[in-house]
């Protein structure tokens, strides 16, 4: 209940809703009360007198109490619809936010899936929940509570049937949920399995059909899917119980009312009219108790959500912008400098990716990173824009500790085409454009044609306007590397990171490529992170990686004559002394 | 049965099975009406494989809607004959049969929902494995088409929904028509001419509103949910791939796409949502207007000794239950 009503901290903006939904509902409550009463007038006046008069009066009272009832209803709707849905978008809005201010250590730990149920499903089901809530957690407990007064007034003897039945209702209600609940998480449980099973088939499709795992697959599914469907089976027969029991208490009040009834009519003069009345009554309390009962089990649900959406809400960058900020008054040269930096993804973790890697690449160098996978290339250059911070020594650039200087800032100078070629499923043109969104079209196409990629949009049916995407244009490996690499190469960055970004990309096109970042009319210090020998040949410094320790750093031909790992990478993509494609 | 329903599907361009029933989990109201009974017809192939568990079901509620009727008629036989005439005598055995009808009433619904879950969870496992191996033996480039989370919310939050379809309504819908037509008799056989009254009024009222609800509903819904589908596909594009975003210093320009899509949403939202919102009130004012309606002709009746005190109550249970039977067919109705 906490964290949905610290939650509720989003109604604010929109507390005239908040509060009108609930005054409405009040009136509601009184007119729907007043009904058994009128009927009883009907009863004991109209009919038992004959008196039609009263008859017809009653009844068109009633018409007019339920048509402002249904008004009253209408408004307490609309208005609760307004505030939910303030809240929501708020609260999304929020979130979407927090989501822009995490870093990439934050990012790692939260995964992708995870945070986009945070901000649709989760928010969704608060934002139900507060319109629920604002319709029922008035309703009930008001209707409840009316109709046990207006019983009691009726006749105090029968009220005492009230006392008897609502808590044995409730407790035994309370019974069933108990069981019900760990059964619904079991179910929660197994469905787990059974995404899991399937998650991994989505992914991993072209493995399972390539090994002809398609048997052994359908069976682990066949498993989590029966274990599924025994608990699913398990929690659906526990929670139906409750209709019929309360169906049952209401019964057993009825005829106990009646028991009753009769005598006190008989006795004690009590009109007919108010036993029926008295019954209605009861119906209300009754099935408004049953009512709330699941109000309340989908509150406790709903928490679940409040709970993972506050715990984004509370979490906290991890890198934080330190005071003095600082900014480049012209275009950094472009000197980067490692200075015994170690380095690790979680403090807690004693094994570090990285080092003691201190090294210098000068301002207009290209500095290569070789290495086998998981000797933490990718990890090294991701430090330079500070995608994460070093736990030891420091990472510079123009001789301004990187951490010093504003993200926002420091990645306008350094660019990056990551591991993985991510596109957007916009137009070609905005996503090279990414960085730069006014950039003209001659900028646009420099890039794209350094990058080696201009050839292939101009072949596209609409060029540089063409969608990519899952509705858009079908574009190789090799093809989306080029786009990210040109969407690097866009904002001309001092710093220019590519992140084994060539991979997909043929040993020709590559050379292409290098020659063209050789040619630009501006200064730009180079990293290429590499597993191919041939993309490193030309670099200015080529950094040999072994389980995060710098082995050797020198060109080509001086590791070829110092280091004998460099001499073993290049034995093995090499034959006969020309290069192999089959590097990677 | 399950070779056959394979190639009934593969010469579909898009398989029917793996289209969206809606996204129940959050916006229940929304494709509804219209897609509820398609998803049955649809179920039904998987569900006549539970056979006997049906006919059980089926022999269950029969019983059950017969003595939810004796319930009202015996309360209307105890008011009639022993409390307006305060005539003790014989009460106490009429109120020990209304007791026995009522518990082996709530026995027999126990039963029936107990053999019903595990025929409607029995069906969901076929469904689900039969999807599961189709899904393998598609052709590879139906997995370029889609996203995995496309596919990954089809496989699950819609056979969620068909779950969520298949353990309500099925045992309300035939439970809820049987009593509807149990309850309309034994009213025009105690009094037609009330009968006529309860019946009138509410099926005018329900067909009256919904018409005039349904057609305002089904615009916005449709508003509506286009907007979600930019906001979701908006946030799961930009939150999947939030590190380019970082990378690329955009983190303000995608705020403010997102603001607006995120207003589109809300506002479309409201449209929808408060005109859907109309249906519980509508509904409530239609039931207690017929309530008046009854009440004040059944009173005056009463008065011209054309009916009695427990017959009118009797009509007010009756209607009662046409209520509800009435208001989830209607939900249901295309």
């Amino acid at each position: 209940m906490q964290a949905l009503l610290k939650l509720l901290q989003f109604l604010r903006p929109h507390w005239r809703f908040a509060v009108m939904a609930p005054v409405l509902m009040l009136c509601e409550v009184v007119l729907d009360l007043m009904q058994p009463r009128l009927i009883q007038r009907i009863i004991d006046y109209g009919v038992a007198r004959s008196d039609t008069q009263v008859i017809l009066g009653t009844a068109s009272l009633m018409l007019c109490f339920m048509a402002l009832a249904g008004l009253s209803g209408l408004g307490c709707g609309y208005f609760a619809v307004r505030a939910a849905y303030g809240l929501g978008g708020d609260l999304r809005a929020a979130l979407f936010r927090k989501v822009q201010s995490l870093s990439f250590g934050n990012l790692d730990k939260l995964e992708t899936g995870a945070l986009i149920t945070r901000l649709t499903s989760d928010v969704n089901k608060i934002q139900e929940m507060v319109m629920m809530m604002m319709r029922g957690m008035v309703r009930m407990p008001l209707l409840m509570l009316g109709s046990l007064v207006m019983a009691a007034v009726i006749s105090p003897r029968l009220g005492l049937i009230f006392i008897v039945i609502l808590p044995a209702l409730t407790i035994a209600l309370i019974m069933i949920i108990r069981k019900t609940f760990p059964l619904y998480r079991q179910v929660q449980e197994g469905l787990d399995g059974v995404n899991t099973v399937m998650q991994e088939n989505l992914a991993g499709v072209r493995v399972v059909k390539a090994f002809a795992r398609t048997e052994y697959e359908s069976r682990r599914f066949a498993l989590a899917n029966n274990i599924l469907v025994q608990r699913m089976t398990d929690a659906v027969r526990m929670s139906s119980r409750t209709t019929p029991v309360m169906m049952l208490t209401l019964n057993v009040g009825v005829v106990a009312a009646l028991w009753i009834g009769a005598g006190e009519v008989q006795m004690a003069g009590m009109r007919v009219g108010e036993l029926v009345a008295f019954i209605n009554y009861l119906g209300q309390a009754v099935i408004t108790l049953m009512m709330f009962s699941t109000l309340t089990i989908q509150i406790s649900t709903a928490q679940a959500s409040a709970k993972r959406v506050l715990e984004l809400l509370e979490s906290e960058p991890i890198l934080m912008s330190p005071g003095h900020e600082i900014k480049f008054a012209s275009r950094p040269s472009g000197k980067v400098v490692f200075d015994n930096v170690s380095f690790n993804y979680s403090p807690a973790n004693p094994d570090l990716v990285l080092k003691n890697i201190s090294f210098e690449a000068e301002s207009g160098q290209t500095v290569a990173i070789l290495g086998a996978t998981g000797s933490g290339k990718s990890t090294l250059v991701q430090l330079i824009p500070r995608f994460y911070d070093v736990c030891q020594g420091s990472v510079t650039l123009d001789g301004v500790d990187v951490r010093k200087i504003p993200e926002e800032e420091l990645r306008r100078h350094v660019g990056i085409a990551l591991q993985e070629s991510i596109l957007f499923s916009t137009s070609i043109k905005n996503n090279i454009r990414l960085g730069e969104p006014d950039a003209s079209f001659e900028k646009l196409s420099t890039a794209a044609r350094n990058a080696q990629a201009d050839e292939f949009i101009r072949k596209l049916p609409d060029g540089y306007e063409a969608l990519v995407g899952q509705r858009g244009v079908n574009l190789s490996g090799g093809q989306k590397q080029r786009l990210a690499i040109a969407r690097a190469l866009l904002v001309q960055p001092s710093v220019l990171i590519l992140d084994d970004s060539t991979s997909a990309v043929d040993v020709r096109t590559e050379g292409l490529i290098q020659d063209a970042l050789e040619r630009n009319s501006y200064r730009q210090t180079r990293f290429i992170v590499a597993q191919r020998i041939s993309s490193v040949l030309h670099a200015d410094k080529i950094l040999v990686l072994d389980n995060g320790e710098i082995i050797a750093q020198g060109t080509h031909y001086e590791l070829l004559d110092a280091c004998e790992v460099y001499r073993e990478i290049y034995d093995s993509q090499t034959e006969n002394g020309v290069l192999t494609y089959s590097g990677n | 049965m399950a070779t056959d329903f394979q190639e009934k599907q593969q010469s579909a361009p898009a398989p029917p099975l793996m289209g969206r029933i809606g996204n129940a989990q959050t916006y229940s109201e929304v494709q509804r009406p219209q897609k509820t009974l398609e998803t049955l017809r649809r179920v039904w192939f998987y569900l006549r494989r539970q056979k006997i568990s049906l006919i059980l079901t089926a022999i269950m509620v029969v019983g059950t809607v017969c003595l939810d009727l004796i319930g009202p008629f015996l309360l209307g036989r105890v008011i009639d004959g022993h409390i307006i005439t305060r005539n003790l005598s014989g009460l106490s055995q009429i109120l020990m049969l209304m007791l026995l009808v009522y518990l082996s009433s709530g026995a027999l619904y126990l039963l029936q929902s107990y053999v019903m879950a595990g025929a409607a969870q029995r069906t969901m496992r076929d469904l689900r494995a039969d999807l599961f191996s189709r899904l393998l033996h598609m052709p590879l480039n139906f997995f370029d088409r889609r996203s995995h989370g496309e596919l990954m919310s089809r496989l699950t939050s819609d056979v969620e929904n068909i779950n969520q379809v298949l353990s309500n309504c099925v045992a309300q819908i035939v439970s809820g028509s049987l009593s509807t037509v149990g309850v309309a008799i034994a009213m025009f056989y105690i009094n037609p001419r009330l009968a006529a009254v309860s019946v009138v009024t509410i099926s005018l009222l329900t067909i009256l509103c919904n018409r005039w609800l349904a057609a305002k509903t089904r615009v916005r819904f449709r508003a509506q949910q286009a907007a979600l589908g930019r906001l979701y596909g908006f946030m799961e594009e930009t939150i999947g791939v939030q590190k380019v975003v970082k990378a690329y210093g955009q983190e303000k320009a995608f705020t403010t796409q997102f603001d607006v899509v995120n207003e589109d949403f809300r506002h479309a939202g409201i449209r929808a949502q408060s005109y859907s919102g109309l249906t519980g009130p509508m509904m409530n004012t239609i039931h207690n207007t017929a309530y008046a309606i009854v009440a004040g002709v059944g009173g005056y009746m009463a008065v011209f000794g054309m009916t009695t005190v427990g017959d009118t109550l009797l009509s007010k249970k009756g209607r009662n239950r046409l209520q509800p039977a009435t208001c989830s067919l209607n939900a249901y109705r295309p």
